[in-house]
């Protein structure tokens, strides 16, 4: 018996005409039913208040009108919190491909003493959370004097184990004969990390650039701690400010949000096909 | 080569994982806590300013009792002229005796607030020049304890901040706050407490912490009842119903002729006591005995009466919509329902949510009887200060007396929404004008002088504030008993026990530590 083949047996029950319409519809139902809040978000942001509130809400608005966003960028700084956020998160999201290339590459390729130690340590780094750290982190940026610093808010996030194991994980696939060569040829250690090794897990560093983009766009807490000038505030700070004391101005806050997503959507449009060849292979190996 | 057939579920994959980055995007996180505890209360007297300042007079002028300030509000100009006078009298005797210093307020005042915020901190700094005030917006309340509880850790510790009682008394057992009680009473640079809302000075007097202000008063509100003047005028009522045995032969009329229910009921703690409160069911924690009163008579009325709204259906609650505050509105403004109870604070936002499409306005609180008092709950946060170095507590006290002078609240008070806890503010030219402009605030401003703080307190103070979680567990369990999944027995069984257990370690841990 031969190896199964698309359309063979088992296999073809998945694509008849009507198990593939009915794979359709659920797909297209789960894609609106995903859709649905984003869709809510984008309409409610083109309403007055009024209409904001309606009980239904108007699915389609009467009254569209991109007067909240001009208000959002005339009444607060969200350009510049925007910006901020841009700054930020490209700094963070580079800082953490370049030392998670780096230790990643040192944890396969040089051998050393402690290294599955190392390893061992940086893993259980990942499993504690943000917030069991972070008051002893505010402490030490406070100590050192960053408190209300972009470097506060850049620094501490330019390198972690999300990037660190995404590399060695990538470079654990890379063949010995490669470097070996590039050793023969008389390239230094960094110079077969650089020329050989960073362009061959490229996919990986695109997507743990756009992971942790993602992650630093999204930081709240830590900006919120680590901030005190309106100035330096972030774009999820600016969004924590259209809910005021007491109450929320619906459709400005989900105005500053859709303000506030584009440009990780944008990346990500951009990028997707390296984070899924990225997360696909490193989850295989 | 690559396979070609895989790209249509790498799109897929791929559009699945866009619209997960969006939504991740769009999510952000705010929750209420606590801190923990640790004993010693900081007492940090002015021990300088007796020397320091020479001239005994006192900033504010002001009537002393709440009849006279709610009867006569119209003496606005000679008052606040008089006031001003005094405030420069004064201000020039503390201004050479200030030594500059740079203050850190964290508050929670963002958007149109945040800029009133910033108008009143730059008035401060015009009287005061070598005073620097850097007032920061930390989020809500729960972002900023937590920034607090860094900064204690970080012994880097902000001036000023805005908080409630709870955190106020976890604060003060770790011994970083500035107890207010001696700047209070110092002749020269105190302040006349009768001029307040007795409630406001009795809840910043820490009974538990042997009777100190660890807070001092800043603004107000209560909860009363929003409710569409239209709908009722439509079906022949001549306005919102003043017992609640009137109110419920109006939901009758309401569900009968326009088929709608007449009350949005949001799940919240404060609003349930206010309900609770009309039948005499204050206060709701006996703190002797460390328990609850929800098993006594007052409570049995109040669950009742929010089970009969919910079989007759008259009234739904908004559990399990995602802002429940803005559910409630939002029900307000579709004219889904007649009433809704929340706070005067949402008066400005009900204003721009309804944008004129009917007429309404606030009034009191449903009570048992008629001709009772419309009794209803006050909250809001008080101003907290933290014990740095004298110089700059000296100058902390300064802003917060300018923060709840007369002048500043009646500013804060006409642009926030929030009630003044001054009563000669009702006697001020811009309060008074302010409210002739908002006859909603008006009637919650007729409303205030009847309410009461939802703390276990005598009239000397507060006897010590529960713990947030006393108020998750009060809403829990309205949440239950509204949506039918507990009886009123059940309910009231709940928060006798789990109140109990609850306020019996917290009070232990308080009172025997």
């Amino acid at each position: 018996m031969g190896p199964l083949h698309r359309g063979d047996g088992v296999m073809a029950a998945g694509h008849t005409p009507q198990t593939r319409a009915l794979a359709h519809i659920v797909l297209v139902a789960l894609c609106a039913f995903a859709l649905a809040p984003l869709y809510w978000m984008v309409t409610t942001s083109l309403k007055p208040l009024d209409e904001a509130l309606l009980v239904p809400p108007t699915l389609i608005p009467e009254t569209a009108s991109i007067t909240t966003y001009i208000d959002i960028f005339l009444e607060t700084m969200m350009a510049r919190w925007i910006l901020n956020s841009l700054f930020v998160a490209v700094l963070s999201a580079s800082g953490n491909v370049l030392f998670g290339a780096l230790a990643g590459y040192a944890l396969v390729r040089i051998r050393f003493r402690g290294r599955k130690v190392i390893l061992m340590l940086v893993l259980a780094s990942f499993m504690i959370p943000f917030e069991a750290t972070f008051i002893a982190n505010y402490v030490l940026i406070n100590d050192l004097g960053w408190y209300n610093t972009y470097t506060a808010l850049i620094v501490p996030w330019m390198a972690g184990a999300f990037a660190v194991f995404m590399f060695r994980q990538e470079f654990l696939g890379i063949s010995d004969d490669l470097f070996d060569s590039a050793y023969v040829d008389g390239s230094s250690e960094f110079r077969a990390f650089w020329s050989i090794g960073l362009p061959l897990v490229r996919a990986a560093a695109v997507t743990v650039f756009l992971i942790t983009f993602i992650w630093s766009w999204n930081a709240l807490l830590w900006p919120l701690f680590v901030t005190a000038d309106a100035e330096l505030r972030v774009v999820q700070l600016g969004l924590v400010s259209f809910q005021t004391e007491g109450a929320v101005f619906i459709n400005m806050l989900m105005a500053a949000a859709v303000i506030g997503i584009l440009p990780v959507g944008i990346l990500f449009l951009v990028g997707q096909r390296f984070v899924i060849e990225g997360v696909t292979q490193g989850g295989i190996k | 080569m690559k396979d070609r057939s895989s790209r249509p579920k790498g799109m897929i994959l791929g559009a699945l994982l866009m619209v997960m980055a969006l939504i991740a995007a769009a999510c952000g996180d705010d929750e209420p806590a606590t801190t923990t505890s640790t004993p010693d209360v900081t007492t940090a007297a002015p021990a300088t300013t007796e020397a320091a300042m020479e001239e005994p007079e006192t900033t504010e002028a002001a009537p002393a009792t709440t009849e006279a300030a709610m009867e006569e509000p119209d003496t606005t100009e000679a008052t606040s002229a008089t006031t001003e006078a005094a405030m420069e009298e004064t201000t020039t005797t503390t201004l050479a005796q200030l030594e500059p210093a740079t203050i850190q307020f964290w508050h929670v005042y963002s958007g149109p607030l945040e800029e009133a915020m910033n108008e009143l901190v730059a008035r401060f700094e015009a009287r005061y020049p070598q005073i620097d005030v850097e007032a920061q917006f930390t989020g809500g309340y729960y972002p900023t304890s937590q920034k607090i509880a860094g900064a204690i850790e970080a012994d880097d510790l902000p001036n000023l901040t805005v908080a409630f009682e709870d955190a106020t008394v976890n604060w003060g057992r770790a011994g970083v706050l500035l107890d207010l009680t001696d700047y209070v009473n110092d002749p020269a640079i105190g302040v006349d407490v009768a001029d307040f809302l007795p409630v406001e000075i009795a809840r910043n007097t820490y009974l538990s912490e042997g009777g100190r202000m660890l807070s001092f008063p800043w603004t107000v509100a209560i909860a009363v009842m929003f409710h569409n003047l239209d709908m009722l005028n439509g079906l022949g009522f001549d306005g919102p119903a003043e017992t609640w045995d009137e109110f419920l032969a109006q939901c009758e009329v309401i569900l009968t002729e326009l088929n709608k229910s007449c009350y949005s009921i949001q799940v919240d703690a404060s609003m349930w006591n206010a309900t609770g409160f009309t039948y005499g069911g204050f206060p709701t924690i006996d703190v002797e005995t460390r328990a609850t009163r929800y098993g006594e008579e007052p409570w049995t009325k109040a669950l009742d009466l929010f089970a009969t709204l919910i079989e007759e259906g008259y009234g739904f609650p908004t559990v399990g919509r995602a802002d429940e505050a803005t559910a409630n509105l939002s029900d307000f403004a579709s004219q889904q329902v007649a009433y809704i109870m929340t706070s005067s604070r949402w008066v400005p936002f009900v204003e721009e949510g309804v944008a004129g499409s009917f007429n309404w306005s606030v009034g009191a609180v449903p009570q048992e009887f008629e001709g009772a008092d419309p009794v209803t709950v006050l909250f809001g946060p008080n101003a907290i200060a933290f014990n740095t170095t004298e110089a700059e507590n000296l100058a902390t006290w300064e802003l917060i007396k300018f923060l709840s002078s007369a002048d500043s609240q009646a500013y804060w008070a006409a642009t926030s929404g929030n009630l003044p806890s001054r009563l000669s503010v009702g006697d001020s030219a811009e309060y008074s004008a302010f409210l002739e402009t908002s006859p909603p605030m008006a009637a919650a401003w007729e409303i205030l002088p009847y309410a009461l703080s939802e703390l276990p307190m005598n009239d000397e103070g507060n006897l010590g504030p529960p713990p947030f979680s006393f108020r998750v567990l009060q809403q829990d369990v309205q949440a239950e008993l509204l949506t039918g999944n507990m009886s009123r027995e059940e309910a009231q069984r709940k928060l006798v026990e789990d109140g109990a257990t609850l306020l019996g370690e917290y009070y232990a841990n308080l009172f025997d530590s």
